[in-house]
């Protein structure tokens, strides 16, 4: 069966910010869709939107997945239907393991629960697979991990939860030459072997030369503004976005600079009393 | 309170004791080697248990206490290590009423190292409220004393207090201390939901987590799969 997922004219709010201002696409199975733009201008908010995070309102638009509608679904209701977010920022979980965490997870998506030897002998040829530790599944989830192995993790659990549509946010940031190989080679066999479709969210072209984007999206300003394919890709890695700025007459949203903290002094006396 | 409600224990050895009286006193008395101590509380109605004694240097101490009791648990923990002695604390407890708990370990001469690692879970209109307390005397240097403990509240969070306490009286030593108390993050909730987790499938897995304890520690024991059989069945039904 092929995935799909449609979005359309999507408008979304943060804190009464308005961040995406009417945007469009769609995913389907075994398409490796590049997202990419400046930073600040929705790349982040169009995937954690379309997961449901409840810090981003949706204004405007609809977002459906086989034809079913997404903003209607609770966010565990999406993950379950399919859909998977490989986060920028992976969160630690004390106290609860690897094991026990994918265990769980699979077994709230199906309807008999995991025998353990399959569990075993399916997390063991991940930890293989993407050269991470042996004790992986006995330590608690990104507790004490370096930020690699937090990426890393996210795709083992993108390769254990085997979703229908997947979306990667920065995932090669943090992530060395070779561990960057490793996560473009698992990905690319998921997509070969279940026919996943991505969604995959990175300013490195390294990354994105490893996976053959067969589609390509410029957001600025909380708008696809230019779309292509892998060449789109490599032209942004030689020129930057100037040239689009420039063709369309468009400005991308400056990232707001916090405010300056500095010291007006001291009212204390330097002599002594 | 009738003698025949109490037991009393002298631990030397490996042991797994089921609490089926309403006071329990323990008083080890660790010579040598390593011993590894399990203590079940699954009693029904309140329970004080007292528990102190010595390791002497060199040896190992692990004490693990899991207390899934429906009703008042009072604990009360006293133990010292001497020279190049270890005592690994690991505590699981299920609230579901009042729990109070005190625990002293004492790191008595050098080289001694105290670990404790409690994990707790409170459940609505239930109280904890657990002081966990490393000391390190004087003329104990090269000693450690670490603690962390974790508080999961499903309830109140006002019923919950959890104090972690060091005492150091000398220098060259190792101390730490951790403590996380409340509900699950909202960021940690949006990471679960989105692997597929519900809200009651999030606490279920923190509950199993921090209440089951690993199949390691029971290693030893002849009837540990039937044991770990017994504890998942309680903490699902306490928690369910």
């Amino acid at each position: 069966m092929e995935n799909v997922l449609k979005i359309e004219n999507l408008h979304v709010n943060v804190e009464d910010k308005t961040i995406l201002k009417g945007l469009s696409m769609e995913v389907k199975s075994g398409e490796i869709h590049a997202i990419m733009g400046p930073n600040g201008n929705g790349k982040s908010t169009l995937l954690q939107t379309i997961m449901g995070h409840p810090k981003y309102i949706v204004t405007e638009g609809s977002i459906t997945y086989n034809g079913r509608d997404v903003l209607r679904m609770s966010v565990d209701e999406r993950s379950k239907a399919g859909l998977f977010l490989g986060m920028q920022y992976p969160l630690e979980i004390g106290g609860v393991t690897n094991s026990d965490f994918l265990r769980a997870a699979i077994n709230a998506r199906n309807e008999e629960n995991i025998s353990l030897f399959r569990f075993i002998k399916e997390i063991e040829k991940g930890i293989k697979k993407l050269e991470m530790k042996s004790d992986l599944a006995h330590r608690y989830v990104n507790d004490g991990f370096s930020g690699g192995e937090k990426k890393r993790n996210e795709i083992l659990q993108m390769m254990m939860l085997r979703p229908g549509i997947a979306m990667l946010d920065e995932i090669d940031s943090g992530l060395d030459v070779d561990a960057i190989k490793l996560v473009s080679d698992a990905t690319v066999e998921m997509i070969e072997t279940t026919g996943m479709g991505l969604m995959v969210v990175s300013h490195y072209q390294r990354f994105l030369s490893l996976l053959h984007p067969t589609h390509c999206h410029v957001i600025i300003d909380g708008r696809i503004v230019v779309e292509g394919d892998e060449e789109l890709v490599l032209k942004i890695d030689d020129d930057g976005y100037d040239w689009i700025y420039k063709e369309l007459d468009i400005k991308p949203i400056e990232k707001e600079e916090p405010p300056l903290v500095f010291s007006l002094g001291t009212c204390a006396r330097n002599k002594r009393l | 309170m009738t003698e025949d409600r109490k037991q009393t224990l002298t631990i030397s050895q490996d042991a797994l004791i089921f609490i089926d009286q309403e006071r329990i006193d323990i008083d080890y008395q660790i010579d040598s080697g390593t011993v590894n101590v399990v203590i079940i509380n699954d009693h029904d109605s309140d329970v004080v248990i007292s528990d102190s004694g010595y390791v002497k240097s060199g040896a190992f101490l692990r004490v693990t206490y899991i207390d899934l009791a429906a009703g008042t648990t009072r604990q009360t923990s006293e133990i010292s290590a001497y020279e190049g002695a270890q005592i690994n604390l690991i505590g699981k407890y299920l609230c579901a009423d009042k729990k109070v708990i005190r625990q002293k370990l004492i790191c008595e001469e050098r080289h001694a190292a105290t670990i404790v690692d409690n994990s707790c879970v409170c459940l609505k209109d239930a109280t904890i409220d657990l002081i966990c307390e490393g000391t390190i005397k004087k003329g104990a240097k090269g000693t450690k004393s670490h603690q962390q403990s974790r508080c999961l509240t499903i309830g109140d969070p006002k019923n919950t207090r959890v104090e972690p306490v060091l005492y150091i009286d000398e220098n060259d030593v190792e101390a730490s201390h951790s403590l996380s108390c409340g509900t699950i993050d909202d960021e940690i909730m949006f990471y679960m939901n989105a692997r597929g987790l519900s809200y009651n499938d999030a606490l279920r897995l923190f509950t199993h987590s921090y209440l089951m304890p690993d199949e390691e520690l029971l290693e030893m024991f002849d009837n540990k799969d039937e044991v770990l059989a017994k504890l998942e069945k309680k903490v699902i039904e306490r928690y369910v």
